[in-house]
């Protein structure tokens, strides 16, 4: 027992150390804790804790199963099916048969094409959880080929788990995981509401649900030859019910915490020194994530009509190894069916590849910048003669860019005194709603001069932006015009910057939103009756703008 | 190895399933899910279906789940709060060992077992169950009331007795006191050290570290389990228990200002652990050692309990708390811990007693342990049937350290630069107001202002009973998470006014059909503002000029602060 608390000791001791380090360079959580498990490797025994990480892996995907929203999936998915399975496809041939090709065998070689065709939604929605806060298209577009990817790791891992890959055992094994997902999603709707009733109040009881969930998910599944992971994925879809799953995911997330860092530091300390097998089969690995593969998405993308800032952004948030194939791999190393060299390729490569994908998405737009220069893909110029609509010679018009909450508003008011005005927008729904409302808009990229260009920059006298991303607002402060810039920040030293700099004005959330609050706060303490009057106002507001947005 | 093996492991398997069920059966029923754990061990164990016994692995979460809860402990203990009551807690600990000891002989002793015998039994049962009492105190939100500090306080003294006890039987020389006297002096001077070093750090270098990572919940996490295991790590060195070193790290972890987030992080961790904990009790018994003196189990359980009572409320009631207090503090304490099974085992290793002397012992750690799990649950209630006898204890003299209450307070969750100035208005129209937020940047600005400051995330359940929603006046919520907004909507009162903030239209009309008075929409009211603006530009330039000046300027000069 005390072998066990030294060897935590020193993973956690370690972990901690790792992760101080991690934090100053900014680099994501499971690389570090992988390096670390490396590192605390050389000094424990790895025997002591793999059956504490194996809980890992079911904590883990249990958590991502009460996490996942199937009504999410089918809205989401949609954006980006075409461009995710091209992708697919292409990444996931060529790295098979590039595998083949370096001497692998077949089965190595599938696990091979896993790793390099899919990308990760944990590690990657977490670099992109801003923009998709923000609504930003690329944001969009990333969280929807990561959640496609994850159904597709799932059935990878189904199929896998046979000891004969015929289609006979790969149908058969399809078939229960179906079952029992389809039974899984089934009880979510019927039987889990009833039973978590039950057990209101009491959080121990939802812990021990949410286990015994687990554990009967998992006794089935292994009992139908099914893989375990299909088997807690199921388990937590069971309990994905809103608002009963924040309660599950507040008691069970510490405990995956707690197991999923001795899952992935025991999968460093599983690493032994590379070989110069396993340096070259991780390197090309790397090269298919990190470059292949974000390169076949662009493609694709721009062939739909997105703009290339766009395509390229979108590139970059989905160049990872996915963690799923991690547990995909270390489900193959348990049943001896892929190879040492491969699976030691499969984690050097993925933490390589997490921590180049934290890299890349931290400074996309940098690196964006580089790329257009190289002109390698672009193809802005083509699209936006077809994808704009102003009227010849307009002038001393209002520029906005941004059609959302804020951009509609000021549209209307503007329509409102007759004011023309011009709408830059580089996300395709919203020019859609601009084309039914015959409003003047360019469908481009801010950052491309040639739109203030079209847009006729120099001719305007106002320019509102209503995106409070630094770099649109510098862009737009650098045109040559005589128009005044109205800007947009999220906080007050940037906003101060920016008026140094020339904007003429820079609305800052912060500070009009506290106006507001305080007026209402002190109406509200001063006079009873205020209460009732300012709810009513606002909730009649709230019904119209939605009336007009269905409208 | 398999992946399946660790959580399909059938034991595994039958004790959480089991457990589960009894656990909803004990909710149905309004029982407290202790029992039902405990039951769970009896009747999956050797005692009577005989499906499961001990593996490797349970054993493993059983010892951590006894680390965890006292690590909870230790940080649960704010030092400032026990100061006030360390002397008569130190007093009424020392007096009530002897005592207990004293009674816990004689009731043996007159039950006709041998002077080794009586000795050994004397010895164990003296323990209170700290699981027990500290896992039902803590569901029924009474840990920090004043009773349970006193009860709590003189279980960890209880538990360093313990510590030294088995330090003595395992050392397996009982009779020379030269060897026991040194063993003691040993035992004492590691635990000063340990205990200092904790406290140094919470000075010293515990904030700094904690500030820098509090913001990433993972290494908060990690960095409180780290702490923890290192200190049991180095516990364990000195020859001290895994429980003393992580209730120590627990103790230098609750004097930072953090320490409420740390809690809730691990305190679902605790329960896993202690959920397996108290399931496995039961396996360790034996059957047929179990009945052998059964007759004799139940009478001392009974003499035992009622005698531990008394003892305790006289030793309460001296040192001048009010009656009720007392009561409560005694009504807690009346059980046999399952430590003396612990000891118990080591006495029949070392030869002392026989196995059924440690059936007899289990017999009475089963029976008092259930019936006081009753006794705590239902102590308020019992307190109120029996209050008015009690009235011959009450005295001007005596009365109880006060414990401030939160009504008609402000609650604002969430800090940030837009409610920064309105935290300025309601602070000085409100008498009490408490700040929730969870970014540690502002953790040290905060805590000097004049209101109260709670570092945590809203979602979790222990900051926001401490909120104390539904009493509270005005609640401001501008963290634009559903989830959060949901929770607080559901716990407010009817009374209460709510600002809260959304990100779209159908959350915002949600919100408000959900009972929101107002909700901040972002996006609206900045379009609002600007369009506005953009209207008197075209007017007059010059008008929008000075309209925005003011504005402009304060921009400006918050960008210097």
């Amino acid at each position: 027992m005390s072998e066990l608390i030294t060897t935590l000791t020193v993973l956690f001791g370690v972990t901690s150390l790792a992760l101080a380090a991690a934090k100053k360079f900014n680099q994501p959580v499971i690389p570090t804790y992988i390096l670390a498990g490396i590192i605390a490797g050389l000094f424990i025994e790895e025997s002591q804790i793999l059956e504490l990480a194996q809980l890992g892996i079911a904590f883990l995907v249990f958590v991502f199963g009460l996490k996942f929203d199937p009504e999410r999936l089918k809205s989401v998915a949609k954006e980006s099916q075409a461009a995710t399975t091209m992708q697919v496809a292409v990444v996931g041939v060529s790295s098979y048969v590039t595998a083949v090709f370096l001497g692998f065998t077949s089965l190595d070689a599938i696990y091979f094409s896993i790793a390099a065709s899919l990308s990760s939604s944990l590690i990657g929605l977490d670099l992109i959880e801003r923009e998709v806060q923000l609504d930003l298209i690329h944001g969009r577009l990333a969280e929807s080929i990561h959640l496609i990817q994850d159904i597709i790791a799932l059935v990878m891992a189904t199929i896998l788990i046979n000891q004969v890959l015929t289609p006979a055992s790969i149908l058969t094994s399809l078939a229960y995981a179906s079952a029992i997902v389809i039974f899984a999603l089934v009880a979510r709707k019927w039987i889990y509401p009833f039973v978590i009733k039950q057990a209101e109040g009491s959080t121990e009881i939802v812990m021990l649900t949410g286990l015994t969930l687990l554990i009967s998910y998992a006794l089935v599944a292994e009992n139908l030859g099914v893989s375990i992971i299909v088997g807690s994925f199921a388990a937590g879809l069971t309990a994905a019910k809103f608002p009963y799953n924040s309660e599950m995911i507040d008691t069970l997330g510490p405990v995956k915490d707690f197991f999923s860092i001795i899952f992935f530091t025991a999968l460093g300390a599983l690493l032994n020194f590379p070989t110069i097998e396993v340096f070259m089969t991780s390197f090309v690995l790397v090269v298919f994530t990190n470059v292949i593969k974000p390169g076949v998405t662009v493609v694709p993308l721009l062939q739909q009509g997105y703009d290339s800032r766009t395509s390229y952004l979108t590139g970059f948030s989905i160049d990872q190894v996915s963690e799923f194939a991690l547990i995909i791999a270390i489900q193959g190393y348990t049943l001896g069916r892929i190879s040492n060299t491969m699976f030691e390729s499969i984690i050097l490569a993925t933490t390589a590849s997490m921590i180049i994908s934290a890299y890349t998405s931290r400074n996309k737009d940098l690196l964006y910048e580089k790329f257009s220069a190289l002109q390698v893909l672009d193809s802005t110029d083509r699209k936006i003669e077809e994808k704009r609509s102003i009227e010849d010679g307009i002038k001393d018009h209002i520029i906005v860019v941004g059609y959302d909450i804020q951009g509609k508003n000021i549209a209307e008011n503007l329509n409102e005194i007759d004011q023309s005005f011009v709408v830059i927008e580089n996300d395709p729904e919203r020019i859609l709603e601009l084309q039914k409302r015959e409003e003047n808009y360019i469908y481009g990229d801010v950052m491309h001069d040639e739109v203030w260009q079209k847009a006729r920059a120099d001719k305007a006298q106002l320019i509102v932006s209503t995106v409070p991303l630094i770099q649109i607002s510098r862009k737009i402060l650098d045109l040559e015009t005589e128009a005044e810039k109205m800007l947009r920040s999220e906080n007050i030293e940037e906003a101060a910057e920016l008026m140094d700099q020339g904007a003429y004005y820079v609305s800052v959330e912060d500070i009009l939103s506290s106006e507001v609050i305080t007026e209402h706060v002190i109406g509200v303490i001063k006079d009873p009756s205020y209460r009732d009057e300012l709810r009513r106002k606002n909730l009649l507001e709230v019904r119209r703008y939605i009336e007009e947005e269905e409208g | 190895m398999t992946p399946e093996s660790a959580i399909l492991s059938p034991s595994f398997a039958i004790i959480i399933v089991s457990a589960t069920v009894l656990a909803f059966i004990a909710k149905k029923t309004k029982q407290p899910p202790l029992i039902a754990y405990l039951f769970t061990g009896i009747i999956i164990g050797p005692v009577f279906l005989n499906l499961v016994s001990e593996t490797e692995l349970i054993a493993i979460l059983s010892e951590l789940g006894l680390g965890f809860l006292l690590f909870l402990i230790g940080i649960e203990m704010k030092l400032d709060d026990i100061r006030e009551i360390l002397k008569p807690v130190g007093r009424i600990a020392i007096l009530q060992t002897v005592l207990q000891t004293a009674l816990a002989f004689v009731i043996p002793y007159a039950l006709g077992f041998t002077f080794m015998e009586t000795l050994v039994i004397a010895l164990c049962t003296v323990f209170g169950a700290t699981p027990v009492i500290v896992k039902l105190l803590s569901e029924k939100d009474e840990l920090s009331t004043l009773p349970s500090k006193i009860d709590v306080g003189v279980l960890i003294l209880q538990d360093i007795y313990l510590i030294i006890i088995l330090a003595l039987f395992s050392s397996g020389n009982l009779t020379n006191p030269g060897q026991i006297g040194f063993t003691l002096a040993k035992v004492l001077v590691m635990i000063g050290v340990i205990t200092t070093v904790s406290l140094a750090s919470s000075k010293y270098i515990l904030p700094k570290v904690f500030k820098r990572i509090a913001d990433n919940e993972h290494a908060f996490f990690l960095y409180g389990i780290s702490w923890a295991f290192i200190f049991i790590t180095f516990s364990q060195s000195l020859g001290l228990s895994v429980e003393v070193g992580a209730f120590l790290a627990g103790l230098g972890l609750g004097q930072i200002p953090y320490n409420t987030e740390l809690k809730e992080r691990i305190r679902p961790l605790t329960d896993f652990f202690m959920i397996i904990f108290f399931s496995t009790i039961g396996l360790s018994l034996n059957a047929q050692n179990l009945l052998v003196y059964w007759q004799e189990a139940l009478l001392a359980s009974g003499v035992l309990m009622v005698g531990n009572f008394l003892i305790m409320f006289y030793l309460i009631d001296r040192e001048k708390f009010t009656p009720e207090t007392s009561f409560i503090g005694s009504l807690n304490m009346t059980q046999v811990s399952e430590f003396s099974l612990v000891v118990g085992g080591i006495a029949v290793t070392q030869g002392y007693i026989k196995g059924d002397i440690l059936g007899y012992l289990s017999m009475m750690a089963l029976v008092t342990m259930s019936l006081s799990t009753y006794l705590i649950n239902y102590n308020q209630e019992i307190y109120r049937k029996i209050e008015h006898l009690l009235e011959r204890f009450e005295d001007e003299d005596k009365q109880d350290v006060e414990i401030e209450s939160l009504e008609d307070h402000a609650v604002v969750i969430g800090y940030d630069e837009t409610v920064r100035p309105v935290v300025e208005v309601i602070n000085d129209r409100f008498d009490q107001l408490v700040v929730i937020d969870n970014d540690s940047s502002q953790t040290e600005e905060l805590s000097r202002k004049g209101f109260e400051y709670i570092y945590g995330d809203f979602r979790h359940g222990e900051i926001r009973k401490a909120s104390k929603l539904d009493k509270a006046k005005l609640v401001l919520c501008i963290v634009p998470d559903m989830n959060v907004n949901k929770r607080m909507l559901s716990d407010i009162g009817p009374e209460t006014t709510v600002f809260a903030k959304a990100t779209n239209f159908e959350d915002a009309a949600e919100l408000y059909d959900l009972g929101a008075d107002y909700v901040i929409l972002e996006n609206t009211i900045s379009g609002e503002k600007t369009a506005e603006y953009i209207k008197i530009f075209l007017e007059d330039k010059e008008v929008l000029d000075e309209e925005i000046k003011d504005e402009k300027e304060r921009i400006y000069w918050r960008s210097r602060e």
